[in-house]
């Protein structure tokens, strides 16, 4: 980019940057509601505290924990069933240390190791969204959180939090730029991405000194997102990586799919750009040494001309008619799809339609590369294998992206 | 066979039909049929002068082959007169077999038809629509030729170009069509 | 002695849209349910190589059914001996044996009837009235049109007059409509000039993300399969009615339906298994919807609900010609889904005392195929096939018509004397003609296509204006009607003869009309599923 253009965009961003952390902007009234609503979006309290097919914010989620399924609360400002009645310090406690007003301790399946961190001002700004905007749902739950023993002994969090839990709230560090400083209290705290990007210990706590590099989440897995030196992600760009977050793909870098995927739909396709660009600014400090494994990504780019019979989409053609001479039956038995084994075969069924037969995708992107696909091309299998069986669900800021699962027959 | 090939269309003047089509190429790593061994060593060649296209698929030609075979009793002797016809007039290109006269043969040129069509169509026979008995012998279905002249700007039918709605625009080049 | 006792609620005969969408709704409404299906159950990629390997078939045009399971005990339509035509003309529709049934190879089309449609003898002179009208269908038009998940057009009139949006709804059609293609509006403008309109035709694609169902792409595939799902089929319900708790039992041929020593009602149902073993199940009701054809065969095999006589009589289609021409712009067919619309001059009207009314049904598909076989016809090869194709194929224009045909009891399936299926059963007989209403839209056509081919400059590149094709819409087979010596099921869709029984199928439509008779026919399922749900 031009230096000067650079030069304007940076000063524009630290600009908002600072404005948005300014202590002396006390907003009132709209602003201080958008600005509530907006940290809402970001720490994504929707996603867990709303039942699929249930009221927003209405909890009965089930978040299934290694420990057992975990249910989310009600969050709605009704006085009998949610958070009416609540103060604000109750609030606060409930977010930033997992205290809930009558006492208990949340589980940390509520991410308050992250959001420890939030300022008063922007807890301050949830709180009168939270207790004034949402509708109040006067319903129960219902599931009620019933972890093995001697988990369900919630008193046992205390422990647990004064092991690991960090109360310091956040605040700028020397050396940090503004936009590094808002991307850490957005990755670190408010977006809490180490929640599963942030491999834990036995005790379920986030490993500190391994922070953003990975950790498996169900089938799927949330790899190491580290852009700096080294880093996974050191070959993106930060206007892939900006979109990536915004639209849940980059083309010829990955996909967002599963939970990333529901943290796109739901979260991040909602964060300003200077956000987006803070988040890639912080990430761009996480540094890692060299992996004795690391690939280097020999993906060879192909033209997304379309043509079913270009060198790339022969080869697999080809390897698929190999396939099918090789044991013709459950091929040509129009009810047999058990048998078939062929992957050329398979692809050439189930996925070339779309992501076409060289595995290039389409011109237009709406059909991603699959060779130039980090999942296709990861170490780890899992997030390809969650993906095939799963689907691709997800509503990002361009389009929503639709991939067929295929593990229901 | 390949070096078969080689050899003995070097006598055609090779030029016309280029060495890579094949120098290089190993055929198929499955075993061949019967049928598909029986595919005479220039078939690749002469189809490539009939369809004007270079840049056949060599694996391709045995299962042409096969289907034109498996449909017509009498092809391999009807070949065996278009590829002497071919031979004797020295037919190693299209312009040389439009020169040739011969497309005015109705019995020759129907054999060339029947080797083209094969390839345009991807099958050999007619299709039957109301049976599932007799009904062509398959070869490609992405392979067919007659979809690459139209690609930039139809689908081959259940492989998509791209995302919704691009039908709405006109097709960039419907000045020229 | 009553039986208490029962396998389930109801028991639905065949997987196809309209049994899935009944059998969903009863189980979602907490009834117990079976549906019994002869067919098996085959995912959506297995098709697509079916399809791709099959030789025989194209988009639009070929053998439809050859991509998908035959099994001699459930036998798709096209196998020998399964129909024996004896009229002068060849009846034989597509039709699947399989979990989610015909809607697997359809192209989409989802109208409803207008409320003419429902009145033509009291309106025109002419067949039979509808012992409902359209005001008692809309409300189940309405639910199945988002179960289904139908794109429409919310400013057309789908009466063909040109004026506001008819006919009414109680809401917006649940799903936009697809972009008009560069195709669809060069036609629609060029045909304007002689006073033609092209209408959206109301359909089960998704233009946008549907339920489980992603965003047409324009795959130009829909018949005889999309490849990613984006248009509706029924198997889609098959899963729902699943999930919703009804158990499917495949590979399951019911040949007969029991009737209790009284012959007032069903008391049982029988199917085959494929190794011929007979099971027997009871339900409190039945509803039979195996299509417009098998339906009826197994009224008369089991001996059940013919009182009138009129099981398997009153056949009717949408029998009528087609025409592809060479234009003389390059329009390019083939970008986007199969078929956009229609030319509705002459879907309603007081014509209709003379003549069927008529739909010309506008093709979007690729001409390749077609094209590519003409010209190799002409001995056309080297470079000049592919620049014909191209230039032929810029400018294809297809359509077919559709006429409305009168139900006439001599247009019939019965049961063959000869001809047995796997097991040991009658096959089907069909006699089928048209009458000189039907031909005297066959006139209106031939005028038509003479004038298209005047507005579009085209060249003739096949005209049948000949040959009754088949369009695959069999209705009046298990004709509906108040009066129980001239009908088979009242007008909820439930059989005169025996009480628990519904029928739900094309079959029971008395009057043609001259649209894809899919969604009205689900409408009717849902409006008896509805009926039963407050009886059980």
């Amino acid at each position: 980019m031009h230096r000067s253009l650079h030069h304007a965009m940076t000063s524009g961003i630290t600009l908002a940057v600072v404005l948005l952390f300014s202590p002396a902007v006390k907003a009132n009234g709209q602003a201080l509601i958008q600005r509530g609503a907006y940290l809402a979006r970001a720490a994504d309290c929707v996603a867990c505290h709303t039942r699929p097919g249930g009221a927003e914010f209405a909890g009965g989620y089930g978040i299934k924990s290694p420990l057992g399924v975990i249910y989310s609360s009600n969050i709605t400002p009704s006085q009998a069933h949610g958070i009416g009645g609540w103060s604000e310090a109750a609030f606060a406690a409930a977010v930033r240390e997992g205290k809930s007003a009558d006492g208990h301790r949340l589980y940390p399946a509520m991410p308050y190791d992250s959001y420890a961190g939030m300022t008063d001002d922007d807890i301050h700004a949830l709180y009168v969204y939270v207790t004034t905007q949402i509708t109040p749902v006067d319903q129960a739950v219902g599931p009620v959180t019933a972890l093995h023993f001697p988990y369900n002994m919630r008193s046992l969090m205390r422990v647990w939090n004064w092991m690991y839990l960090d109360k310091g709230r956040f605040a700028p560090r020397p050396g940090e730029t503004p936009l590094q400083s808002r991307g850490r209290y957005l990755v670190e705290t408010v977006a809490h991405c180490g929640t599963c990007h942030t491999p834990r210990n036995f005790m379920m706590a986030t490993k500190s000194g391994h922070k953003l590099e990975g950790a498996s989440l169900g089938g799927w897995y949330a790899p190491d997102i580290a852009a700096g030196e080294n880093g996974p992600l050191a070959s993106w760009r930060d206007n892939e990586i900006m979109a990536y977050l915004r639209d849940g793909h980059a083309r010829d870098r990955g996909v967002a799919a599963g939970p990333m995927g529901e943290a796109v739909e739901h979260s991040l396709r909602y964060l300003s750009e200077p956000d987006l660009a803070a988040i890639t600014a912080f990430l761009r400090e996480q540094k890692r040494r060299v992996q004795p494994h690391h690939r280097v990504d020999t993906a060879v780019s192909v033209s997304r001309i379309y043509d079913v019979d270009s060198e790339q989409a022969r080869a697999t053609r080809d390897l698929a008619r190999q396939q099918r001479n090789a044991d013709p039956r459950p091929y040509a038995d129009r009810r047999n799809y058990r048998d078939i084994e062929g992957g050329a075969a398979l692809y050439m069924a189930a996925c070339a339609s779309c992501h076409q037969l060289d595995g290039s995708g389409t011109a237009d992107d709406f059909y991603p590369s699959l060779r130039k696909s980090g999942t296709v091309r990861a170490s780890r299998s899992s997030n390809l294998v969650m993906t095939i069986v799963a689907g691709v669900h997800r509503n990002g800021a361009d389009h929503k992206a639709s991939c067929l699962p295929f593990g229901m027959i | 066979m390949m070096r078969t090939t080689r050899r003995r269309l070097l006598g055609y003047g090779v030029a016309f039909v280029p060495l890579c089509l094949m120098g290089g190429v190993s055929g198929p790593s499955w075993a061949l049929t019967e049928k598909e061994k029986g595919c005479p060593p220039d078939f690749l060649a002469i189809s490539a002068i009939l369809t004007a296209s270079p840049e056949l698929n060599p694996i391709m030609a045995p299962r042409v082959w096969h289907a034109l075979i498996t449909k017509d009793d009498a092809f391999m002797a009807r070949y065996r007169r278009l590829s002497d016809e071919m031979a004797a007039h020295r037919i190693r290109s299209w312009p040389d077999y439009e020169a040739s006269g011969l497309s005015a043969q109705k019995e020759i040129h129907s054999i060339a038809v029947a080797v083209v069509g094969a390839w345009y169509l991807g099958r050999v026979g007619e299709v039957l629509p109301r049976s599932e008995i007799n009904t062509p012998a398959f070869i490609t279905y992405e392979g067919a030729l007659m979809w690459r002249s139209t690609r930039d700007v139809t689908v081959i039918p259940t492989y998509a170009r791209g995302g919704p709605g691009f039908w709405a625009e006109a097709p960039s080049s419907v000045k020229t069509d | 002695m009553t039986q208490t006792d029962y396998d389930a609620d109801v028991i639905v005969v065949g997987s196809g849209v309209i049994g899935s969408l009944a059998a969903h709704h009863l189980a979602k409404n907490g009834k117990s349910v079976i549906i019994l299906e002869a067919g098996t159950r085959v995912p959506r990629w297995k098709i697509v190589e079916s399809f791709r390997e099959c030789g025989n078939v194209s988009t639009d045009a070929g053998n439809r059914n050859q991509p998908y399971p035959n099994e001699p005990w459930a036998p798709s339509s096209f196998v020998p001996d399964y129909i024996t035509n004896h009229g002068p003309i060849d009846y034989i529709p597509g039709m699947l044996r399989m979990v989610g049934g015909t809607t697997w190879h359809w192209g989409g089309a989802c109208w409803r009837l207008l409320p003419n449609d429902f009145h033509l003898k009291s309106l025109y002179g002419v067949g039979r009235d509808w012992p409902i009208s359209y005001d008692d269908l809309e409300p189940f038009y309405h639910q199945v049109e988002i179960e289904m998940g139908v794109s429409g057009d919310d400013t057309a009139d789908y009466s063909g007059q040109n004026g506001g949006a008819f006919p009414p709804r109680q809401a917006p059609y649940p799903v936009r409509p697809q972009a008009l293609g560069y195709f669809s509006q060069r036609f629609r403008d060029r045909v304007a000039v002689g006073g033609y309109s092209f209408t959206y035709q109301p359909n089960g694609r998704a233009t946008d993300p549907y339920e489980e169902r992603p965003a047409c792409v324009g795959n130009n595939n829909c018949s005889p399969v999309c490849p990613i799902g984006a248009q509706y089929s029924g198997d889609r319900h098959a899963t729902k009615a699943e999930r919703a708790g009804a158990k499917l039992i495949s590979d399951a041929t019911v040949y007969r339906l029991e009737k209790t020593p009284d012959g007032k009602r069903i008391a049982a149902v029988h199917y085959y298994t494929p190794d011929k073993r007979s099971v027997r199940l009871t339900a409190r009701k039945v509803l039979v919807a195996a299509h417009a054809l098998e339906t009826p065969r197994l009224m008369l095999l089991s001996d059940v609900g013919n009182s009138s006589g009129m099981v398997g009589r009153n056949l009717m289609d949408h029998n009528a010609f087609s025409l592809a021409m060479i234009a003389d712009e390059p329009m390019w067919s083939g970008r986007g889904p199969v078929q956009q619309g229609d030319v509705l001059k002459w879907r309603d009207g007081s014509f209709r005392q003379k003549h069927g009314c008529i739909r010309h049904e506008v093709g979007n598909f690729v001409g390749n195929v077609q094209i590519t076989e003409r010209l190799l016809s002409q001995g056309v090869i080297g470079p000049e096939l592919d620049e014909k194709i191209r230039h032929m194929a810029a400018r294809w224009v297809f359509m077919d018509s559709n006429i409305e045909m009168l139900p006439e009891p001599t247009n019939r399936m019965s049961l063959s004397a000869s001809k047995r299926d796997f097991y040991g059963l009658p096959l089907m007989d069909i006699y089928y003609d048209v009458n000189d209403y039907a031909r005297a839209a066959g006139n209106v056509i031939r005028e038509d296509y003479a004038n298209f081919l005047k507005l579009l400059g085209g060249e003739i590149f096949d005209q049948n204006l000949s040959l009754w094709e088949n369009r695959d819409h069999p209705m009046g087979t298990v004709i509906m009607g108040n009066d129980p010596r001239d009908s088979v099921v009242n007008h909820e869709g439930r059989s005169h003869d025996h009480d628990n029984l519904f029928i739900a199928t094309t079959g029971i439509m008395p009057a043609a009309s001259v649209v894809n008779p899919t969604l009205t026919g689900c409408a009717l399922s849902l409006r008896s599923a509805s009926i039963m749900l407050k009886e059980i």
